[in-house]
């Protein structure tokens, strides 16, 4: 048996066909879309036990009340109190960005020295 | 060489190829190739690439559920339980394992080794989670076991009649637990306990109508899970 141009082509293509009839394709760009999700210089908070603490929003004058949910001693999202008189579980994007400006670098250094 | 001579050639090669029969010609080894090729790639996508796929790990102690189970008095709830703020205790911590296990209590070697390599030296088990979620997923057990009133078995399967622990195979390109994808590589499910993907989570939230009516998207509520 004689393998030319002919028997290779149809071999490839046999095994295109039988690729596409199994999971492998799908299952890889799930995989990957999965992996291109997750580099390791994003920040995930870490892992850990979750706390909340209940407090009062100070970023307007509005007094929302805000549930602020913690890895350990790090805040990691700040959510509204549902059934709360002044905002009933909903929170602006101002104090959502509460965490941002508690952590985000461009935030006013406190005085150094006395 | 003349044109003469070339014609003559190829005429030579075509009595050739009719000499050859049908079987060796063009229909018998192409069909041969495209079926190896079929077969080859099947074999290749549903049984070598699922191996090559995950890795095996096995937990760092053989944990028996039914024995335990036998044991306590609340069932799952026993170990895995819910702290007085409404939060999940998760997989049982040192603390709580010693309340028994203070020193060896049965014959079995697993708890000899359990005792002596963990507990007497105040070291956390390893243990390895089979339905650990990304980070990008919060999730609530409170919610769903208390409010949602559901059972474990609904996304854990018979997890508490198992004897011995399965490997925790681990997916090489995402790092995930096997379980999220479910045992099936071809990702079909037979039981609501199969698989622990985006979509399974939704199919129920979809169905039991949780906060569906997003302001954002008017679609389905992402931020009751991505928040």
């Amino acid at each position: 048996m004689k393998i030319d141009r002919r028997s290779f082509l149809s071999f490839v293509i046999g095994g295109a066909a039988g690729t596409a009839l199994t999971p492998l394709p799908w299952k890889l760009t799930d995989d990957f879309a999965i992996w291109s999700q997750n580099w390791p210089w994003t920040p995930v908070p870490e892992k850990g036990e979750t706390t909340y603490v209940k407090s009062t929003c100070t970023l307007c004058p509005g007094g929302c009340g805000i549930n602020v949910r913690l890895v350990g001693d790090r805040v990691v999202k700040i959510e509204g109190i549902k059934g709360h008189p002044v905002n009933d579980g909903g929170v602006c994007t101002l104090g959502l960005s509460g965490p941002q400006l508690l952590y985000g670098p461009i935030g006013c250094n406190p005085p150094r020295r006395k | 060489m003349s044109t003469e001579d070339k014609a003559n050639e190829i005429s030579a090669e075509a009595q050739d190829q009719e000499q050859a029969g049908p079987g060796q010609g063009a229909g018998g080894p192409i069909t041969l190739f495209f079926i190896l090729g079929l077969v080859g790639s099947l074999v290749l996508g549903w049984v070598i690439f699922p191996q090559l796929l995950y890795s095996h790990k096995e937990q760092p102690i053989q944990f028996n559920h039914v024995l335990h189970n036998q044991e306590v008095e609340d069932g799952c709830e026993s170990c895995h339980f819910f702290r007085e703020d409404g939060t999940y205790s998760g997989v049982p911590k040192l603390a709580q394992c010693i309340d028994c296990h203070e020193e060896v209590l049965g014959e079995s070697e697993e708890e000899a080794k359990f005792v002596n390599q963990y507990v007497l030296k105040g070291r956390e088990v390893p243990w390895l989670v089979y339905s650990r979620q990304p980070d990008c997923v919060f999730f609530s057990h409170v919610a769903h076991v208390k409010m949602g009133q559901m059972d474990c078995v609904t996304c854990h399967g018979d997890v508490g009649e198992s004897e011995s622990l399965k490997p925790y195979e681990a997916n090489r390109i995402s790092g995930y637990s096997r379980d999220i994808w479910g045992k099936n590589i071809a990702g079909i499910k037979f039981n609501s306990w199969d698989r622990m993907k985006m979509d399974d989570c939704s199919e129920c939230h979809v169905r039991n109508n949780v906060n569906q009516g997003s302001v954002q998207t008017l679609r389905g509520g992402c931020f009751v899970c991505h928040k």
